[in-house]
């Protein structure tokens, strides 16, 4: 047993998920189970008994899609109220906005749940050291979102968004032109931009896209 | 007054110049005399046709037998072909026994209001089956037989282009006779080098109209590979209209016009314009659902996803954390003691047997073997159990039914339908308790009805965008089998769907059979 072993706060709306996760902290020499939490709300709660008390975690492993209060809020509002603790994602969810959405409020590392378990020790551990440990896929993923920079539907001005949408949804030229509001030779001008801007050539391979882009409310 | 003389000169002056012809034989049908109208009809003949003078024959006869009926009812308009003219002539004999022996008839051209009757009964049965679901090869086929059909048009072609707009794809064809290798032969045309007028069509989104067109065609060597099939039926003018949807070309409707006196007129072409746009609708149509299918297709496989993540990925998370944990004590100590390790392995037999369960759930989900064990009824309890157990809705199932054959293509449409109401319950209805039921109703119990209703906030118009998708998508999946989806609902007041297929033995013949 080492003499001050790093204190580990769970946060997981996941019950089995927390159990497992104190199981395998607890037969870890240098790392000690610190208390847990089923959402962000109540893990910002905890930490701050804990830290009345003056035992706030060194690091708290953090899941990101949860009820009440999500992950990512979550992160900000304990880097804010305690700078001591270091906040680690352990999610099953890698996209890249995701990851960007953590790291930009202070995460420190980003796991995912197929990780092994020895890794999930190591992110505590390179946390604690004031290193940033990301999945090898994630920190891919990312690497490459870096490379080609914005593109596809990010290239699209607030209006051609909109219409990119209603494309998904599978409108017409009138049908989008009568939901804006503007004239339907409008409208199709707006089409076409959007159509040379994804680099399309059809509204339907834009409705794909859109669908698979999850832009379509009620397509996730 | 006039004088008699006078009566009789104005009376044979109208009778000459009158605008319906009149035309007077002898019983071996030698024209005696004809008036202008007449002449204009049957040209300078010394005989009249025989079917006109079948005609007035038919009513010597039929006045005969019954006298007093002057017999001037007209029948069915006799078509005279002479060379490249073909005339509609309504005939209405004179009946009158001072005539004799000598005979008399009436004759009208109706060429024209013919053709413009059968026209707009060609565009009213074309809108018919565009309406009509099916698959778009079968609709495309009927809309061009349509044309065929209607007259003066002696084959018709439906190609559709890819996104650059030179690579032709057949959709639907009528009159001529073999078209397997159609566009492969004019693939071939374009690669020496003859000049398609359908893609000036489609690239000016204007009709192109070519009198003697046919002739040109064959004279051309490049044209080679497809003068066979371009030679029958004999056509001799082009008409391409293009297919136009939401403003952008899809396509185009090649007319070949049988030999005419006239190139074709603008009646001609607004005709075939008309039907343009009943193959454009049929088009976008099929790519709207095409559309719909494949958001079902990508929303079930992230609802599974999602459904992964939320149970199966976490379960199997814990059970490897607290595996580790197990061989890293037993490393770390040598021995774990027996209340540790009954600790342990309690809670990864528990966290299996949910893993499995879950498991279990989502491929009853997915079902990749049919229903054909469980059956339909069974199949929706399961799934209407399952929402309820994942969602903690209050479910009710009931059936008057217990077990139905289906047509397994059949019996996974419905339950396709099922799950994408139950879907759109939980994602838009903000329901607590949802119903289903399953029932046989109307004439002979042959329909099948399944109900599900819910007491959520009912539709709001306009509908939710995802779920205008839906509901074509299962409005697509009812009507393949002949039966409907309808929607009852008012905003605050719950939300009734009902699917109604008609049972097998009368089911309609699956999709793509049917004309």
């Amino acid at each position: 047993m080492t003499d001050n072993p790093i204190g580990v706060f769970i946060v997981d709306d996941h019950a089995v998920v927390r159990s497992g996760l104190a199981a395998y902290i607890a037969v870890i020499d240098d790392l000690a189970f610190a208390g847990e939490a089923a959402d962000g709300e109540e893990a910002v709660r905890r930490l701050a008994e804990l830290a009345a008390r003056d035992s706030l975690p060194d690091v708290v492993l953090m899941d990101l899609v949860m009820p009440n209060t999500n992950g990512i809020e979550a992160t900000a509002q304990i880097v804010e109220r305690f700078p001591t603790c270091r906040v680690v994602i352990l999610t099953s969810f890698g996209e890249v906005e995701r990851v960007n959405a953590a790291l930009r409020n202070g995460a420190v590392g980003y796991l995912l749940k197929d990780a092994e378990a020895a890794e999930v020790a190591a992110a505590i551990r390179a946390a604690v050291r004031g290193e940033v440990h990301l999945d090898s896929e994630v920190a891919r993923r990312l690497t490459q979102d870096l490379r080609t920079g914005p593109a596809g539907p990010a290239l699209l001005t607030p209006r051609e968004r909109q219409i990119f949408v209603l494309l998904g949804e599978g409108r017409s030229n009138r049908e989008i032109a009568n939901i804006l509001v503007i004239s339907e030779r409008t409208a199709r001008t707006h089409v076409s931009s959007v159509l040379s801007k994804l680099n399309l050539t059809s509204r339907t391979q834009a409705a794909l896209m859109a669908v698979r882009e999850g832009l379509v409310p009620g397509s996730r | 007054m006039l004088t008699v003389l006078e009566q009789d000169e104005l009376f044979h002056r109208l009778a000459v110049s009158a605008p319906v012809g009149l035309v007077v034989v002898d019983a071996d049908g030698a024209v005696r005399l004809r008036n202008d109208g007449a002449a204009r009809i049957l040209g300078d003949v010394d005989r009249l046709p025989a079917a006109l003078m079948a005609v007035i024959e038919r009513d010597a006869i039929s006045a005969a037998g019954e006298p007093g009926d002057g017999g001037a009812a007209a029948g069915e308009p006799v078509v005279l072909v002479q060379g490249l003219r073909r005339l509609e002539v309504e005939c209405r004999p004179v009946s009158a026994p001072w005539l004799a022996p000598l005979r008399a008839a009436w004759l009208t051209d109706v060429t024209r209001a013919r053709v413009v009757q059968r026209r707009l009964a060609a565009i009213a049965r074309a809108s018919s089956s565009v309406a009509a679901v099916g698959n778009l090869a079968a609709t495309v086929d009927a809309v061009a037989a349509e044309v065929v059909r209607a007259d003066q048009i002696a084959a018709v072609q439906v190609v559709t282009l890819d996104d650059t707009g030179t690579r032709v794809r057949l959709l639907g064809t009528a009159g001529f006779r073999d078209t397997t290798d159609f566009i492969l032969r004019l693939q071939r045309c374009q690669q020496l080098g003859a000049e398609l007028k359908m893609l000036s069509a489609a690239a000016t989104g204007k009709v192109v109209a070519i009198a003697h067109r046919k002739p040109q065609v064959l004279a051309d060597p490049r044209w080679e590979p497809l003068h066979e099939i371009m030679d029958q039926p004999d056509w001799d003018s082009y008409v391409g209209v293009p297919l136009i949807v939401d403003g952008r070309t899809v396509g185009v409707l090649n007319a070949f016009c049988t030999p005419q006196e006239q190139p074709p007129t603008p009646e001609d072409i607004a005709f075939l314009v008309a039907m343009a746009e009943q193959v454009a609708l049929a088009v976008d149509r099929a790519e709207l659902v095409s559309v719909a299918a494949m958001q079902a297709r990508r929303e079930e496989r992230h609802r599974v996803a999602a459904d992964l993540h939320d149970s199966v990925v976490q379960q199997v998370f814990s059970i490897k954390m607290r595996a580790e944990a197990l061989r890293l004590g037993i490393v770390r100590d040598g021995e774990v003691s027996p209340e540790c390790l009954s600790v342990h392995v309690d809670a990864l037999v528990s966290s299996s047997r949910l893993a499995l369960d879950d498991l279990r759930a989502l491929i009853l989900e997915l079902r990749p073997g049919g229903l054909a064990e469980a059956g339909f009824t069974a199949s929706v309890r399961a799934s209407v159990e399952a929402l309820g157990a994942r969602t903690g809705m209050a479910v009710t199932f009931h059936s008057e039914l217990e077990f139905v054959a289906l047509p397994p293509a059949l019996e996974d449409d419905l339950y396709r339908i099922v799950q994408e109401a139950l879907h759109n319950v939980v994602k838009h209805a903000e329901a607590t308790t949802v119903e289903v039921s399953i029932a046989a109703r109307g004439f002979d119990n042959g329909l099948l009805v399944v109900d599900i209703t819910d007491d959520g906030v009912g539709f709001r118009r306009p509908s939710p965008p995802g779920h205008t998708l839906g509901m074509l998508s299962m409005r697509e999946r009812a009507q393949r089998w002949g039966g409907s989806v309808v929607l009852r609902s008012r905003s605050g007041q719950g939300g009734h769907l009902r699917v109604t297929v008609p049972l097998p033995t009368r089911a309609a013949p699956p999709p793509g059979d049917g004309p």
